[in-house]
């Protein structure tokens, strides 16, 4: 018996049995892998794994071929940690992954082959593809009653950072009916097998995650924001590099999102800043790391006896006495803070003490923040939190299957893997749709920007025309209660939208309710095509 | 505009359960269930995540919890998307009562005009019914259940209650003497000790937090002590200002302080928790004097004593004043130890080292300690000398 749930978004589709591949595992590291964007090793799961194939082959992930029967051993070794664990199938699509992979054979022999589209013998039950894998190539999770998958829709919504809106969670009792011809030796995990293997936490991947929602959310706040992700995402417009080469540290951003390094002539700014972010990240790959407020403090407090700046000495100094301050009975508002250290590098860094996670930061305003100061807070904060601990509402779907994409893509980069995963369309902050190529909204633009106002209340973004008949005009009007009442005729009553205002307000936090939104981005996606067909430009 | 100041009470994320979090968490609905922990383990998470399933699975069930405040504080958690059916655990069990019976036997008034159940007599009635109806439908959730007594836990189950989800800490028993212990709540409601899920990893405070927490903690096997947290962010080492004598801050700087730190952080909710009502008075009245430069204007500042009938709001940012007996169950983001050489009894440092480290486990992400210029040898005696733990300012 085969049902799905929760599957609007996806249409049931048929596959090619030949592309599809299922990991046997259990339905909590089902849950923290997809709340990490990533299927990935145990060494990913930051002590939380629970025994799985994954243990077996570190550093490997290994799929069993579809209409094989999966051995009994190894669905009994996904939930022998604990008595609460339920057995979870994920399945994948491949069709769309294409690089080396190891054949496993019945008889338990490897063997190297281009991609998992290779030719299989009959004897060919399994593949090992190197860790990590998207969610993103989730065809369907799969449960053997409608007990275990509620059981696993329950724990999902105890929980701040499992989406499964756009997963299709299905009953298939057939693919739990274990099979006992093959032998599984799943005891013992085959480490000298896989010297290579090197399973380690995917600290990168994560916080590359962190940092590109961190753009796409204040992307919508300013032209800069706009221009810094799609510089990161890949899909940088005419003004966007020269934008971010305004500031000196937002222009390394580039760099690091390429290489996880800057450039060697960057300005000292850039180098401390992007040097705390480094640390960060390096700090996640401990077993015992410090919090990151101490990673950042010991960072700035190190590089004040390497400094060879000496003017920039005392402000370092005052700067890290402040930090330290914010974090006991230290005085001041958050305004005398800011007064007293200016800058790119000095205000990310306060925030990052004054406020605790990206949500948090992106309820934060403050008059004195620059658009600069304000994006380089975000990357700070996306670092910290990366993209497992972002809660849903920052997981927007196609942002999320974009994200997944770039973090599993840069930890193959640095493994030196050679897999290859057709790019998921990249998705477009709201404010890049509005974005007219003469600069100019047409009527259509400031319909949809209209729409939006009255759906949110945002009535400082409207202003009401009315154009009187001519003759006898009124010197003055009534208002009674809501109403304006006019002596004589009026020819035409239009709403028009204040367009910085109405920018101001789309940058804000919380943005507006997804419903509305995806209602209105399917209208400005239409609206951008016809924009792009008319001027010959195409999309990225 | 004004500053949005509402707190909010976020769902932990999938890496911040630990694998014993999860199982306590996948208990089956029905049966009876003991999750026991050290303050800050999540318990109360739990139970709340407990009972917001027993919710959406349209169950009939009930959140009992010990005091008012703490019934309050938990209605701001549970958040207001779905009906929290909770209450405190005497009102609910005398309503109960009078379902089968006309009221509930109690002892004569004490001191102060409180009258205690009378469980002798409450059990002589319970014991006299016949055909007792069996209550399988209904789901108790007890959080802090170790204030409760045996009698409550032998009497619920007399009157055909069967499904239980109790979280307990036997090192934060309210009345030791009038408290259930780990083994009274297994024995009662049929727990074989191996079932019952011990929660072992402080969730709630920062490592610092914790490490503080560990020097107070009283060593009791039948709660674990918890281990500390790995990584949580925006930690610092709890601190110990003195002010009011020549060299330190007068109590108008440390005041102007607290309201600068709460006007920095106006979604959070600092607790000062005092000794006594003379200083909780004194702090309440310097706040309100205090006039420092503020981005967001003056922040609420509440003062709470037991007894009293207005319950304070739990789901604004500001200041809440109120002594060390109420706070236990609570939770701040912020907390501050006010005049901490004046608690007592300081003739029993044991006592006075266990409401430390109730005090300082309310604490979810930083913590201040304050005393005056007073010697005293006792509570000297009981800080950590380490700056790593704590820091002397």
């Amino acid at each position: 018996m085969t049902t799905k749930i929760g599957t609007q978004k996806k249409p049931r589709l048929r596959r090619k049995s030949a592309n599809i591949w299922h990991l046997v595992t259990n339905h909590q590291n089902m849950l923290y892998m997809l709340a990490a964007g990533m299927v990935m090793g145990p060494a990913g799961f930051r002590g939380k794994h629970y025994s799985d194939p994954l243990n077996v082959y570190p550093g490997w992930i290994p799929l069993v071929r579809d209409k094989v029967k999966i051995p009994a051993d190894v669905l009994n070794y996904a939930t022998s940690e604990r008595k609460h664990l339920l057995p979870c199938i994920a399945s994948f699509d491949l069709s769309a992954l294409s690089g080396p992979v190891q054949m496993l054979s019945r008889d338990g022999r490897r063997r190297d082959v281009a991609s998992p589209a290779a030719r299989k013998s009959k004897d060919d039950i399994a593949i090992l593809v190197r860790s990590p894998l998207p969610t993103t190539l989730l065809f369907s999770v799969n449960f053997c009653t409608p007990e275990d998958r509620q059981a696993f829709e329950s724990v999902a919504n105890d929980v701040s950072n499992v989406d499964l809106s756009s997963l299709r969670l299905e009953i298939a009792e057939s693919l739990f009916s274990a099979g006992t011809e093959v032998a599984w030796t799943a005891a013992q995990p085959q480490k000298q097998l896989f010297e290579d293997g090197n399973d380690h936490f995917p600290a990168f991947g994560q916080v590359l995650g962190g940092v590109l929602a961190m753009l796409y959310h204040t992307a919508n706040r300013s032209e800069l924001g706009l221009a810094a992700f799609r510089l990161a995402a890949g899909a940088a417009r005419g003004g966007d590099r020269n934008r971010v080469q305004s500031d000196p540290i937002l222009a390394e951003l580039p760099n690091w999102m390429d290489e996880g390094e800057i450039s060697r002539q960057a300005d000292i700014r850039a180098m401390l800043f992007w040097g705390v972010i480094q640390s960060l990240v390096v700090a996640q790959t401990q077993k015992r790391p410090q919090t990151p407020i101490d990673v950042a403090l010991s960072y700035l407090e190190n590089q004040l006896d390497l400094l060879r700046e000496m003017e920039f000495r005392p402000r370092l100094e005052r700067l890290i006495s402040d930090m330290r301050s914010l974090l006991g009975l230290g005085g001041g508002t958050i305004t005398e803070l800011l007064e007293r250290h200016r800058g790119s590098l000095s205000r990310p860094l306060l925030l990052f003490c004054l406020r605790e996670h990206c949500t948090e930061l992106l309820e934060f305003s403050h008059p004195l923040l620059s658009d600069a100061e304000y994006l380089l807070a975000g990357i700070l904060f996306g670092v910290r939190d990366s993209w497992l601990q972002l809660p849903k509402e920052l997981r927007d779907p196609d942002m999320s299957a974009f994200v997944a994409f770039r973090m599993v893509d840069a930890e193959h980069r640095k493994q030196g893997d050679n897999l290859t995963m057709d790019l998921p369309p990249r998705p477009k902050p709201l404010r890049e749709l509005f974005a007219s190529p003469g600069g100019e909204w047409d009527s259509m633009k400031k319909g949809v920007a209209i729409e939006i106002a009255n759906k949110c209340n945002w009535n400082e973004c409207i202003q009401t025309r009315i154009t009187l008949a001519e003759g006898d005009l009124p010197e003055s009007f009534e208002r009674t209660g809501l109403q304006v009442v006019f002596p004589g005729r009026v020819t035409t009553v239009t709403e028009e939208v204040d367009e910085a205002k109405f920018l101001h307000r789309l940058g804000q936090w919380p943005p507006i309710d997804p419903q509305i939104e995806s209602e209105v981005r399917k209208k400005l996606v239409n609206l951008q095509e016809i924009e792009e067909k008319t001027n010959g430009s195409g999309s990225s | 505009m004004p500053v949005d100041r509402t707190r909010r009470f976020s769902l932990p994320g999938i890496h911040d359960l630990n694998k014993d979090q999860d199982e306590a968490l996948a208990l089956p609905l029905e049966g009876q269930h003991l999750i026991v922990g050290g303050p800050g383990t999540g318990k109360s998470v739990v139970a709340l995540l407990r009972a917001r399933r027993l919710a959406q699975n349209d169950k009939t069930y009930r959140t009992l919890v010990y005091n008012h405040l703490l019934d309050h504080s938990n209605r701001h958690l549970f958040g207001s998307g779905q009906t929290f059916s909770a209450m405190t655990w005497e009102a609910w069990f005398c309503r109960l009562f009078g379902h089968f019976f006309n009221e509930v036997p109690k002892l004569p008034p004490k001191r102060d005009g409180y009258r205690p159940i009378d469980w002798e007599s409450v059990e002589q009635q319970v014991q006299s019914l016949e055909n007792v109806k069996s209550q399988r439908d209904k789901f108790i959730v007890i959080d802090e259940g170790q204030d409760m007594p045996p009698a409550f836990y032998r009497t619920l189950t007399h009157l055909g209650f069967e499904n239980f989800y109790v979280a307990a800490d036997q090192n934060q028993q309210i009345h030791p003497d009038k408290c259930s212990s780990r083994q009274d709540i297994e024995n009662t409601i049929a727990i074989e000790p191996g079932d019952t899920v011990e929660l072992k990893t402080n969730y709630r405070n920062t490592r610092p937090i914790a490490l503080l927490a560990q020097h107070f903690y009283p060593t009791d096997p039948a709660s674990p002590k918890p281990d500390l947290p790995d990584l949580i962010p925006a930690a610092a080492t709890p601190e110990l200002w003195t002010y009011g004598t020549a060299n330190t801050a007068t109590l108008a700087a440390i005041t102007d302080n607290i309201l600068q730190l709460s006007d920095r952080n106006p979604r959070k909710l600092i607790g000062i928790i005092t000794p006594e009502n003379k200083v909780r008075t004194k702090f309440n009245d310097a706040l309100l004097r205090a006039n420092p430069k503020l981005d967001n204007g003056r922040p609420p500042i509440q003062t709470f004593v037991s007894g009293q009938r207005e319950l304070p709001d739990f789901g604004q940012g500001g200041i809440m004043i109120i002594n060390a007996q109420s706070c236990k169950g609570l939770e701040f983001d912020i907390v501050i130890l006010a005049d901490i050489d004046q608690h007592q009894p300081k003739r029993d440092p044991y006592t006075l080292k266990a409401r430390f480290y109730v005090m300082v486990a309310r604490a979810r992400e930083q913590l201040i300690l304050l005393r005056t210029g007073n010697i005293c040898p006792v509570v000297d005696g009981l800080l950590p000398t380490d700056p790593t733990i704590l820091v002397r300012k």
